[in-house]
């Protein structure tokens, strides 16, 4: 599930999973209420969460998913244009597993998501 | 644990000793003056007993209160008025006014002063003088009388006075430093943060162009062209995008620094839109705006490159707000009030046309710490040109298309210009501004987007 406001880093998300050669069914989101809507109906394996998004921000979503015992095993990989190390740490302390800097190498990426799913699995 | 060994002994290194040190030299000079008074003056040995117990409680206060911390200003005059009191003793017990140990009253004002602690020097001063009149009214009023006394007694008036001078004009300069240097600091802490929030903005279109290049040059093989086509679109819109959003810093900088000087001349704005309109992103938006001049519309006197980059800016804003495909008009004619004329965009609002439409009215520093995708900037880059302008913009209801962006520019007054300035010309490619299009179009700023557009069908 790709969670981002950004038009273009949501498609530039899927594509690289797309072209990774793995298969994995993706669903995108613009919003971050819909999209803990839309989580705990699909439950996904991993989540590609933006931050900086209207409404509702990504760490919020970020907690809520953890919060809720229902989607708590979700992975979470913060995707994002904040990069400082306090940032990051506010990042983990709220749940998250990951954490990936835009602007990102898509095969990076797609490493990223391959690793929280194999993580996903042996949990 | 390594930083906590480290810092412990540096706190106790830096806060211990130098008041410890300082009532310790104070004792010591005060225990050796009266061991003098006592070999010169025995008929005083009483005096000098009392002296030395005075001395201990001065060295108890003075190393005690400093250290307790709690109030270091007051432990500082409490010190100061042991100080002279003690002095004020050994001034008595030697031989009252006329005795020379008058001039250690001078120590602590110009130790204060040293310090460039002018309020402790003038409180000093002050005890010393009330210390030494009271030596004086112990003595008798014969004594204080005397010249040598009156002479000694007004001489601390100098050094009061000198040093409430002094004290007035260092306190003035230390307000305006303090007040420069809260003003730099505030300004350097907001363009740090600025920064911080402009390059996070750049990382949004930078994202795109990164991750769809990367992915067009490692998979050119097997993408189909026309998936290929479209990363490329995308990569080249974000990239006019990034070169906009970096156009509308800069100039929001220059134009709050006050480097932008605008090389103003008269012209139309309906010539200006015109060359606008080829600034476009996009060839097919051109045919969405439907422009519209009323007669006697005056022309302006601005700088033409800036006004054509705001209304770039104002119809890129109103494309993207607008519904796809819907007509833009833009409507041009003279202002409610006098000697101005009034531009309205009229859209077709979206949703979001309401915050979108914020900078507007906000400071750059608000727009740039709202969450954007860069364009607000533009709208803020456009509102502070048209301010620079004298002018102003505002947002209004529309009543055929529902908002209008309408800013007014005063117009171009004959002394401006000269007599040939031309009022009420009809609007077309011919009429005033056209002798300004040659020369300023090759002015050379805008390189990023003329090229872009000049790839364009």
């Amino acid at each position: 599930m790709i969670v981002d406001d950004d038009p273009f880093a949501r498609r530039l998300m899927r594509d690289s999973l797309d072209l990774s050669g793995e298969c994995y069914q993706v669903f995108d989101m613009d919003r971050g209420k819909l999209a803990l809507e839309l989580i705990a109906v699909e439950r996904p394996d991993v989540v590609l969460l933006d931050i900086s998004m209207p409404e509702i921000g990504g760490i919020p979503v970020c907690t809520e998913i953890k919060r809720n015992p229902a989607t708590a095993e979700v992975r979470i990989i913060i995707v994002s244009a904040h990069c400082g190390s306090d940032f990051i740490a506010e990042c983990l302390s709220a749940g998250a597993d990951d954490y990936v800097t835009k602007p990102f190498q898509p095969d990076e990426l797609a490493r990223r998501v391959k690793k929280a799913l194999a993580e996903a699995v042996a949990a | 644990m390594a930083v906590s060994r480290n810092s412990k002994p540096a706190q106790q290194k830096k806060g211990m000793p130098r008041e410890t040190i300082a009532a310790g030299l104070r004792c010591l000079v005060l225990v050796t003056v009266f061991a003098l008074t006592r070999l010169q003056e025995a008929a005083h040995s009483h005096l000098f007993e009392i002296a030395v117990a005075a001395g201990a409680v001065y060295v108890m206060v003075t190393t005690f209160v400093p250290l307790s911390r709690r109030d270091p200003r007051r432990a500082a005059m409490l010190t100061q008025a042991i100080d002279v009191a003690l002095i004020t003793l050994l001034v008595y017990a030697d031989s009252g006014v006329t005795s020379n140990y008058y001039l250690l009253y001078f120590v602590p004002i110009l130790v204060a002063g040293a310090k460039a602690d002018f309020r402790d020097a003038i409180v000093a001063a002050g005890l010393s003088a009330a210390g030494y009149l009271v030596v004086g009214a112990l003595q008798g009023p014969a004594a204080v009388v005397t010249t040598s006394a009156m002479s000694r007694a007004l001489s601390f008036g100098i050094p009061i006075g000198m040093m409430a001078i002094f004290f007035a004009i260092l306190v003035n300069e230390q307000q305006k430093h303090a007040r420069l240097a809260q003003q730099y600091e505030d300004a350097m802490r907001a363009k740090a943060d600025f920064l911080s929030k402009v390059s996070h903005e750049f990382r949004t279109p930078l994202t795109a162009i990164v991750g769809f290049s990367q992915l067009l040059y490692e998979h050119s093989d097997t993408l189909d062209p026309k998936r290929q086509k479209e990363y490329l679109a995308i990569v080249r819109e974000q990239s006019q995008h990034l070169a906009r959003m970096i156009e509308d810093i800069l100039d929001l900088t220059k134009i709050e620094e006050g480097r932008l000087k605008l090389k103003r001349q008269a012209m139309q704005v309906s010539d200006v839109i015109e060359t606008a309109l080829m600034l476009l992103d996009h060839p097919e938006d051109r045919e969405r705006v439907a422009l519209s001049v009323e007669p006697r519309t005056r022309a302006v006197y601005a700088d033409r490159n800036e006004l054509e980059q705001v209304m770039a800016r104002l119809l890129h804003t109103a494309f993207k707000l607008s519904e796809v495909g819907a007509s833009v008009p833009v409507r041009i004619g003279p202002a409610v009030e006098d000697d101005a004329i009034q531009v309205s965009i009229h859209l077709s609002p979206l949703d979001e046309c309401e915050e979108a439409l914020a900078p507007l009215t906000e400071s750059a520093e608000k727009v740039v710490a709202r969450k954007s995708d860069g364009k607000s900037l533009g709208l803020a880059a456009a509102r502070a040109l048209i301010e620079l302008h004298g002018g102003r913009i505002w947002v209004e209801e529309s009543y055929d298309t529902g908002v209008a962006l309408t800013f007014v520019l005063p117009v171009c007054q004959p002394k401006e210009i000269g007599p040939e300035v031309i009022v009420g010309v009809t609007i077309g490619p011919e009429a005033a501004g056209a002798e300004a299009h040659g020369e300023d179009n090759d002015r050379g700023r805008r390189p990023v987007r003329a090229k872009a557009h000049a790839g364009q069908p």
